[in-house]
């Protein structure tokens, strides 16, 4: 629907975002003076394509979420797309960080925080990946990520508030399971 | 024969990648609810001179789309668009043909009446005034708006200087779904892989592309128009 939409499709996410978040959330200061990195798609962009996690990432910094958009990380390669794949088709964190090249556009001792922003999360292998090449590129910064839409199993319900995402441990590889 | 505004036909707003290169005004006969959002639509694109090997493929995927309820897109050209059109409408489907030339032209001639029966039951599209005759450079233009009005696209088979590629590529721009069939890679081309890698797709079963489709389903109030 984003790449449908454009803009539009971006700017109605987020205004949904504002509108399920308390005016205390915490959500709302995990995100102060963040930078927002969108991370890229599944394959390297044809150039002037569609890309629709900066869309969303843009979207948000007039609606308070974040204070710039930095267009840090770069697809090389493509690899397979998680939310359409089997379950062991899917990539695993290290097939991303593989395939991501990260730009040298901050200081190596940048000590702010950089929020990976996508699309969709399946199980988290592609922010995972992310959050671990911008970690490997500047150590001091405090790494997290936001994706606007989940995947839900069947029978599935989405919990009624947003939890404020955390990466757990950051290095972790293999196989992902994500709750809920 | 209508001229309508391209925005009115999809029933929803392009974005500015989008609208690069979207005609404003569509020219068009038929069935336009053809190219609402609640129809999914596929392209069926490749060679004015295909193989035998690589029609008879072409009429399968477009009798199996319309088994799923597919609308076939293509571009009333020889060779694969001619077996994609009579295939779906053989088998009782929906087709868009998104023409090169003026709605009124015929090109190539041997296609007057498939175009007709189109432009009757079906819907015919141009972004072509009446009376362009066929011009090179229309092709890749009208190839772009195929793959604007198209949820995905599939390149049955091409050579290096098809103009299907033009569509693939632009498929890629748009964030649509690209796919090639499996034969094609068994070829020596060069543009197989080179599309692999900015994220085209292998189709091997027609269920992998309908994964990558939207659900037929109005758009939110908000996109509306």
């Amino acid at each position: 629907m984003i790449s449908y939409g454009g803009e539009r499709a971006s700017e109605l996410v987020v205004r949904r975002m504002q509108e399920n978040l308390g005016r205390d959330s915490p959500v709302r200061l995990f995100f102060d003076e963040a930078l927002l990195v969108p991370a890229p798609r599944s394959a390297p962009l044809v150039r002037g394509a569609v890309w629709p996690a900066a869309r969303i990432a843009e979207a948000m910094i007039p609606q308070g979420f974040g204070h710039t958009v930095v267009r840090l990380l770069e697809r090389v390669a493509a690899v397979t797309t998680s939310h359409t794949a089997a379950g062991r088709e899917r990539p695993w964190p290290d097939t991303h960080r593989k395939t991501l090249a990260v730009g040298r556009d901050l200081p190596v001792d940048f000590a702010g925080r950089l929020i990976v922003v996508d699309d969709v999360i399946t199980r988290g292998s592609t922010l995972l990946g992310c959050a671990q090449v911008l970690k490997a590129a500047y150590p001091d910064a405090e790494v997290g990520s936001f994706a606007a839409f989940r995947t839900l199993k069947e029978g599935h319900t989405m919990p009624p508030d947003p939890k404020v995402p955390a990466l757990g441990e950051i290095w972790q590889d293999g196989p992902m399971h994500r709750e809920p | 024969m209508e001229l309508i505004p391209t925005v009115e036909l999809l029933e929803r707003q392009l974005n500015d990648v989008e609208q690069r290169y979207a005609p404003s005004e569509l020219w068009v006969r038929g069935d336009v609810s053809l190219l609402a959002p609640s129809c999914v639509r596929v392209s069926l694109v490749g060679s004015r001179k295909a193989s035998q090997e690589g029609l008879r493929r072409c009429r399968k995927l477009s009798r199996l789309l319309v088994d799923e309820g597919v609308v076939v897109v293509s571009g009333l050209a020889q060779g694969i668009d001619t077996a994609a059109h009579r295939a779906a409408i053989e088998s009782g489907g929906r087709t868009v043909a998104v023409v090169g030339t003026g709605i009124d032209r015929v090109y190539p001639t041997a296609n007057r009446r498939l175009q007709e029966e189109i432009a009757t039951d079906h819907l015919l599209v141009s972004q072509f005034p009446p009376g362009a005759p066929p011009n090179k450079r229309h092709f890749p233009q009208r190839n772009r708006t195929m793959a604007l009005v198209s949820d995905a696209t599939v390149i049955i088979e091409a050579g290096e200087t098809s103009g299907s590629l033009h569509q693939g590529w632009e498929a890629l721009r748009l964030a649509r779904p690209l796919f090639v069939l499996r034969s094609v890679l068994a070829s020596d081309l060069g543009w197989p892989d080179k599309m692999l890698g900015y994220g085209a797709r292998v189709l091997d079963d027609v269920g992998e592309l309908l994964d990558w489709v939207p659900t037929p389903v109005p758009p939110p109030a908000a996109l509306a128009i």
